[in-house]
């Protein structure tokens, strides 16, 4: 009886024990909730047309539409300080002095000219911002006509082409560029501005966001119901664009970046030439249909993207050994790739 | 066969004959599902096509209110009229003759939200807005 009753004492205090602890659980699990502050702002979408791509943003913050537009802005504003074809551009003042000495340049566009030529040199000169003769001579320039030029043509130009024909002068933003040569960011803008409108909506502190610029991603933060974003990757083994690969990146923070040969080619004798041009060859890289990458920067995978796509099937390796990003690569025989962090 | 079918289908009590009988149309409707949708009451959800020239306004259509024969609009650009093909299922862009590498022709048909159109030598961007059921918020291409 005595037995019985001391059992039935530890049982009840057993149960108020087990109450305490799941009580405590719970406690624990909605202070961790709080902590990790899912967005409660408003969210908004807005697409603009500028650099010759559509740019999408998505913004979620108080006020989400001034904040929006105000990122817009800057990433228009630096866009045309960065393009080639406008007249008032940073990358025009330089081109006109080629071969006559350094260039003073505002610090955002001499910040893009710095990292193009720095990871450019990673990438063994594969990617260079000095391409615009030879995209000139192939007609991949705004509103030129394509087509395929004299190999002799293509030879004269390769030593024009070359990143240590650029000196960069940090200490007064100033570039030199060799005689006859030209840069063109085209290949380093997108990735950059977006970066740039990313920074402008963190300093205005936006709780989560989503910037694409034709392809080009970058996002920041968690979405109202605390999911990451969700990005899919096109299929460039088909022609139509709603085919995806069956990859979907999912992130709170980074880029997406692809680089592929469809849409901007020619067709010249029955062969088909894209605007991705190798600096070795001067001829359109070959082996691959398209490279995507991801990483924090948009404009480092940018970079990185254009640079895998000349190295055929051996840019997983070195997407692989590329410290902080990841590689997807399509083959020309339609076969999918990833580096182990995919 | 089916007499032997028929034999086993008396056997079997009434409670399970409803059963299997509302599993067949079941099934049944939702093979036609795709062929009817439309007459089943369906639509063709939030989908908008947005026309943005440079220095014009832009212009939304929504491809619900699109004639089910489609419907074409020029939009004109300093080197030539663009043709936009505009269905309810889709939309392309046909480029004039001297666009020189008619990326926007190449585009092809597009029919997700978020998916562009881009006319550069026109400064003409052509997008799709809507709700999208793949739980996708962007693509990379």
């Amino acid at each position: 009886m005595e037995g019985s009753k001391q059992k039935k004492q530890f049982d009840k205090r057993r149960f108020i024990g087990g109450a305490i602890a799941v009580v405590v659980i719970i406690i624990a699990l909605w202070i961790r909730g709080v902590d990790e502050e899912v967005p409660t702002g408003e969210r908004i979408q807005e697409t603009r047309y500028f650099m010759d791509t559509v740019v999408t943003m998505q913004v979620l913050a108080e006020n989400p539409e001034e904040k929006a537009d105000q990122a817009f802005s800057a990433m228009k504003d630096l866009a045309d300080r960065a393009d080639r074809f406008n007249p008032e551009s940073e990358v025009v003042k330089i081109n006109e002095r080629a071969g006559q000495g350094p260039v003073e340049i505002d610090e955002d566009v001499f910040a893009i000219i710095e990292k193009g030529k720095r990871i450019g040199e990673e990438t063994g000169g594969l990617f260079t911002i000095a391409i615009a003769p030879l995209m000139d001579l192939w007609g991949f320039g705004k509103g030129m006509q394509p087509s395929v030029p004299d190999d002799e043509e293509i030879q004269q130009v390769l030593p024009l082409i070359a990143l240590d024909g650029i000196e960069l002068f940090p200490e007064n933003n100033a570039v030199a560029i060799g005689r006859e040569m030209k840069l063109d960011l085209g290949g380093i803008a997108k990735g950059a501005v977006v970066d740039y409108g990313m920074e402008v909506l963190k300093s205005l502190g936006v709780e989560a966001a989503f910037i694409n610029a034709g392809g080009d991603i970058r996002v920041h933060g968690l979405k109202e119901d605390g999911t990451p974003w969700r990005i899919g990757i096109r299929d460039p083994r088909r022609e139509d664009r709603g085919h995806l690969t069956d990859h979907v990146v999912e992130a709170d923070t980074g880029s997406v970046v692809t680089s592929g040969d469809y849409e901007r080619f020619f067709t010249e004798n029955g062969e088909r030439y894209h605007h991705i041009l190798d600096p070795r060859t001067g001829y359109p890289a070959r082996g691959l249909k398209s490279v995507s990458v991801t990483g924090e920067l948009c404009v480092t995978a940018d970079i990185l993207s254009t640079a895998a796509f000349m190295m055929g099937e051996e840019a997983l390796a070195f997407l692989e050994d590329y410290p902080g990003y990841e590689g997807l690569i399509v083959t020309d025989e339609g076969e999918i790739l990833t580096t182990s962090g995919f | 066969m089916w007499r032997r079918l028929f034999e086993h289908w008396k056997k079997i009590r009434k409670g399970d004959k409803i059963l299997v009988g509302l599993v067949l149309v079941l099934a049944l409707a939702g093979v036609l599902y795709p062929f009817f949708w439309e007459w089943f009451g369906g639509d063709i959800g939030d989908l908008q096509v947005v026309i943005n020239p440079v220095g014009s306004e832009r212009q939304r259509i929504a491809l619900a209110e699109v004639p089910e024969e489609g419907m074409e609009l020029i939009v004109p650009g300093p080197i030539g009229d663009h043709l936009v093909e505009i269905f309810r299922d889709g939309v392309r862009v046909i480029a004039p003759e001297d666009d020189p590498l008619k990326i926007c022709e190449k585009t092809g048909w597009i029919r997700r939200p978020g998916a562009t159109i881009v006319c550069v030598p026109n400064q003409l961007g052509i997008w799709l807005e809507g709700s999208d059921d793949t739980g996708l918020d962007g693509i990379s291409e």
